[in-house]
């Protein structure tokens, strides 16, 4: 059975299997990944390590009736994702702006939310255009949850902003991260420069 | 292998796929939380078998979970989550009960398998030239306890010798003696030498099984022809008996061959024994010249066990020897 593969880097969350050949055996699902197939418009469960896609699903694969995004999506659950991020001109209640940066570390919880969120949304799939979204999503989330918590900054917490900021960015990217199917392993505010 | 199903999903991941839909449609951070860690914990041990009830239990707390969800009912939702980890937990448990009751058929597998096969058949064989081995070095250690018996008892027969008359009949019985013991003697050294030779074969083939099931338990070795290899397996098991086999008859024959001599001793031997008591007369004298005391010369030979032994059965003779002097 022949197939073609995306390069994809090392470090990369998922790639994707496109069939060319006439499948004869089952898809084995190995250790530490989980696979998604999309077919007829549609997500499959994830299948997990012991789990086998049958020939029948990867013979309709093979006819491309899905379009250019049909395929199995690996994705590598034990794959850490590090995102240094930094945003800026975020207004403050006293007429300052802010700015920060830092780093954060993301892991897969749910590989057919990652997929839905990150792979499909794009014409055609692509392990730059895959990252590219990914890191554009984390980064407004970020922002996002930065410039809420900056809109209600008190007085006395401007004196411990990294503290103020990071617990409640932390907070505020769990629900957002969770339904893409990402779970946060570790987020860290380097720098925090008000003007 | 776990079963199945028709999409080719085991038992376990379709459980843990159900504890995913559910996470998808909780609203609550804590509740979507509390879900995908019981999928981790699903994912992390085998379940039940798929005919037990503990599965249809945990089913049932899926269906409830789902509905409770649906509802938007938090609390009742998170204190389902408790009722949903012990029954995962109790189907997990099942899957050690099945495996117990399992141990048979897995043992049945186990003999049917190629390279299961191919492993006992080499264990067994490490097992009994292990056994051989040991055995092999138990006879040596009894030899060389046993030669350097008769070495000593054959110093003490010529030194007791010493002190009579050629002519005497005493010294012409401990000449007998020294001509049993002394053909004894040889023949131990000769199965000491066949007995080094067994165990160096021994030891050679044990180390070249033992490397080769090294190599099956890392699966870089397996005959293309099993049958060819069991033969040859088989017949390396018969050389290495065979040998064994021999060095034990030969071993176990000395007494046999020594009560067929009885005292026929050849006239070498009774030559050699002369020639080696009139040495030790010398010596003997030489040492009386120098002033070392008989009693000395006496200390120095009773120091040696087996000479005590020998000097009892010699005293009586000593005395009609010394009457006829």
């Amino acid at each position: 059975m022949a197939l073609s593969l995306f390069d994809s880097s090392r470090d990369s969350l998922l790639f994707l299997h496109q069939f060319t050949g006439k499948p004869h055996q089952a898809f084995l699902i190995s250790d530490n990944t989980e696979a998604v197939v999309f077919r007829n418009g549609e997500l499959s469960s994830p299948y997990r390590s012991g789990d086998q896609i049958p020939p029948v699903i990867l013979k309709a694969l093979h006819a491309n009736k899905a379009g250019q995004q049909g395929g199995i999506y690996i994705c590598r659950k034990q794959q850490v994702y590090t995102l240094k991020w930094g945003c800026g001109d975020i207004a403050t209640p006293f007429g300052q702006t802010l700015g920060a940066n830092g780093e954060m570390q993301v892991a897969i919880t749910n590989s057919r939310l990652l997929v839905k969120r990150f792979a499909l949304s794009l014409p055609a799939f692509s392990p730059e255009g895959f990252q590219k979204g990914m890191d554009a999503a984390l980064t407004s989330w970020i922002r996002k949850g930065l410039t809420a918590k900056a809109n209600i900054l008190e007085t006395d917490e401007m004196s411990r902003l990294d503290e103020v900021l990071f617990t409640s960015l932390e907070h505020q990217l769990q629900l957002p991260l969770m339904d893409a199917g990402l779970g946060l392993l570790h987020l860290h505010i380097e720098d925090v420069l008000v003007f | 292998m776990s079963k199945l199903d028709s999409n080719g999903y085991t038992m376990r991941s379709l459980m843990a796929n159900k504890l995913l839909d559910l996470s998808e449609a909780a609203q609550d951070l804590q509740l979507k939380t509390a879900l995908l860690r019981l999928e981790e914990q699903v994912m992390q041990r085998d379940g039940g078998p798929t005919n037990h009830q503990s599965l249809e239990k945990l089913n049932h707390a899926l269906e409830t979970a789902k509905a409770l969800i649906a509802s938007n009912s938090l609390d009742s939702s998170l204190a389902h989550v408790h009722t949903l980890k012990e029954d995962i937990e109790t189907w997990q448990a099942a899957s050690d009960t099945h495996n117990a009751q399992g141990g048979i058929w897995m043992e049945l597998k186990r003999l049917f398998s190629k390279k299961a096969r191919e492993a006992d058949k080499r264990q067994q064989m490490i097992a009994s030239l292990e056994a051989e081995m040991s055995k092999l070095d138990q006879m040596s250690a009894n030899l060389t306890a046993s030669m350097e018996k008769d070495e000593s008892t054959m110093e003490l027969l010529k030194q007791t010798a010493a002190k009579l008359q050629p002519s005497s009949g005493q010294y012409k019985r401990l000449r007998n003696q020294f001509g049993i013991v002394e053909k004894r003697h040889q023949l131990n050294t000769l199965n000491f030498q066949q007995l080094s030779r067994s165990m160096e074969y021994v030891g050679n083939q044990l180390s070249i099984i033992k490397s080769e099931q090294d190599m099956v338990a890392l699966g870089k070795y397996m005959p293309e022809n099993m049958e060819k290899a069991n033969l040859d397996l088989g017949m390396r098991m018969h050389n290495i008996e065979q040998m064994v086999e021999q060095t034990k008859i030969a071993h176990e024959g000395v007494s046999d061959i020594m009560e067929d001599i009885g005292g026929l001793i050849d006239a070498e031997t009774s030559t050699s024994f002369d020639a080696n008591v009139a040495q030790i007369r010398i010596v003997q004298e030489n040492l009386a010249v120098l002033g070392v005391s008989e009693q000395e010369q006496d200390e120095q030979l009773e120091a040696v066990p087996e000479v005590q032994e020998e000097a009892k059965l010699a005293q009586p003779n000593d005395h009609t020897t010394r009457e006829e002097e």
